[in-house]
């Protein structure tokens, strides 16, 4: 029964355990022996490590003093032969935990404020005769700090933004036109990818062009047969490159740029950065013309069959890259057809909070005289104000120096600061 | 010019007919997130559309109370209030409630030990033909 021993002891056991030395964070040029009676005086109180070390922290001994290995003489042959391999697999993790952390010191994925710090020449040193210095500081160039560099916004770049696969929430297509435009974009794509036998390439994230690439996918011809089976006709290959493109990343900025940061970036960049954002996000097609699309279709493309999980799978992802709506699972189960999936997308989503459900489907209560429906809680001062009661309540307030809402007169609770030993 | 009689404006019925129901305002209360409010939204939706026609003398108001249990408070006309919490409770569960806060006069409750209760009772008390002398048949 070999099992139990081939498992490897986590890092941090080891770590806590085992007799190497733990040396304070900020004084790595301290002699082993002192290092090693500190150490062994904190460990006797507790069991944590005391202080922190990245070398320490993946296992390794912090000091070039190894810790001393058990003999492999002492120990039965089996088991010596179980530690040599297991010490073999801990020193390989080890280097490469490290050569990941290295590289990651090495060329750093957050924008770092500049090192240099440059130092303004003083006023004798200036040789121009024409220089006068400001007395006060209107109009002179103001230069932003350091320290909220990393909650600056501005000091991220493109490439560190979050991009998501689908639109936000927010960026949703909801015009009805436009989403049936779009379903048929994803039904045609898929079934290219289909029809030409990339099923594997189905799973992969797909290219999502641009207008010329919405054109090209909505001029195939769809010919649906009996049992809700359909082929496309007419330039099949264009669209499936167009499918296969992966879009490039922005191309890495210049120190030189990195550097221009500091200066004052002009407000017409920011507009046409936007602007091309927004160009990005949109469905390349316009409500009016999405509805002419939908007359000149024939009906009859609604009845493709979806019964195949696979097409099913990558006409819904498709729609969910397209129109950000992502169909629920328990809901795709009963999607049958194309038409089907029309229908869900044009389903309205539950109202969220009892009063927008009673305003939307319940008129037969709002409508009866003795029945009021609040949106919101229903506060004390709302019932003063019903009553005409509450400016006469204020005035008297105002009048006697007392704050008629809010607590920002009183001062701060300290007691959570007592609890954490701050104050 | 002939004389007219003075028209009747109100008809009398003995006193019938005038009952005026105590209970002036009732206060739903829920809360969208909680799940002790599964069944006053339920309530809400579908119950109280009819519960609210069929008294139309008692003002009703409907508002969320978040973070809390949904309740419901009812105002008489004696001034004073009743409330019970709902909290976990059926829509039909919920309306029984309901019904008991519309029907309640408003005062305390009182534990009834006579079968007869008068405002003025009587200094002699009830009469009873076993009472004083008995009758020679």
């Amino acid at each position: 029964m070999r099992r139990i021993p081939l498992l490897r002891r986590p890092c941090g056991l080891s770590f806590a355990s085992s007799p190497s030395v733990v040396v304070p964070r900020f004084s790595p040029q301290v002699s082993a022996p002192a290092a090693s009676a500190t150490a062994t005086s904190t460990r006797c109180i507790s069991s944590t490590p005391s202080s922190w070390s990245r070398a320490g922290r993946f296992g390794q001994p912090t000091l070039d003093r190894e810790p001393e290995p058990t003999p492999a003489s002492s120990l039965p042959p089996q088991q010596s032969t179980e530690l040599s391999e297991t010490k073999q697999l801990s020193a390989e993790e080890s280097r490469e935990v490290d050569d990941l952390v290295q590289s990651q010191y090495d060329e750093p994925t957050i924008p770092l404020p500049p090192r240099t710090r440059t130092w303004a020449p003083k006023q004798e040193e200036i040789k121009d005769s024409s220089y006068q210095p400001a007395d006060t500081g209107e109009g002179l160039p103001e230069l932003k700090s350091t320290n909220d560099w990393f909650s600056d916004d501005e000091n991220w770049d493109a490439t560190s933004q979050f991009v998501g696969f689908a639109p936000a929430s927010d960026e949703r297509v909801q015009d009805l036109r436009i989403l049936e435009v779009l379903l048929r974009r994803a039904v045609v794509e898929a079934l290219v990818m289909n029809q030409e036998g990339k099923g594997k390439s189905m799973a992969n994230t797909w290219g999502m062009g641009g207008r010329n690439e919405l054109v090209k996918a909505l001029g195939l011809r769809v010919v649906v047969k009996e049992g809700g089976e359909a082929e496309v006709q007419g330039d099949v290959k264009g669209v499936l490159e167009s499918l296969e493109e992966v879009d490039e990343q922005p191309p890495e900025e210049d120190e030189e740029d990195e550097e221009d940061k500091w200066k004052d970036e002009e407000p017409a960049d920011m507009e046409t950065e936007q602007e091309a954002i927004e160009e990005e996000i949109a469905p390349f097609v316009e409500p009016e013309e999405a509805a002419e699309m939908c007359k000149g279709w024939d009906k009859t493309w609604r009845n493709i069959s979806l019964d195949d999980m696979g097409l099913k799978f990558a006409v819904t992802k498709r729609i969910y890259q397209l129109t950000g709506h992502r169909i629920h699972d328990y809901k795709l189960h009963s999607i049958l057809t194309v038409g089907g999936l029309l229908k869900v997308l044009h389903s309205k989503p539950k109202p969220t909070k009892l009063f927008e459900f009673i305003e939307e489907r319940k008129p037969e209560l709002t409508n009866l005289p003795n029945v009021k429906v609040y949106s919101r809680r229903v506060t004390p001062i709302d019932k003063e104000k019903e009553v005409g009661r509450w400016k006469v309540i204020e005035r008297e307030l105002e009048k006697r120096g007392l704050p008629a809402t809010g607590h920002s007169h009183l001062p701060k609770p300290n007691q959570r600061a007592w609890i954490l030993g701050k104050a | 010019m002939p004389i007219k009689a003075i028209p009747k404006i109100s008809k009398g019925q003995n006193g019938l007919g005038a009952f005026i129901l105590q209970c002036r305002k009732l206060d739903f209360h829920y809360c969208d997130w909680a799940g002790s409010s599964v069944g006053m939204n339920g309530f809400i939706k579908s119950v109280l559309p009819k519960f609210a026609a069929q008294s139309p003398q008692v003002e009703i108001t409907v508002s969320p109370r978040p973070k809390r249990h949904p309740h419901i408070i009812g105002h008489y006309v004696n001034g004073k209030q009743k409330a019970i919490c709902v909290k976990n409770m059926e829509p039909l569960e919920i309306l029984k409630k309901a019904e008991i806060l519309r029907n309640a006069s408003g005062e305390k409750n009182k534990r009834v030990l006579k079968a007869v209760t008068s405002r003025n009772p009587s200094v002699r008390g009830i009469w009873s033909p076993y009472h004083g002398k008995p009758l020679v048949v």
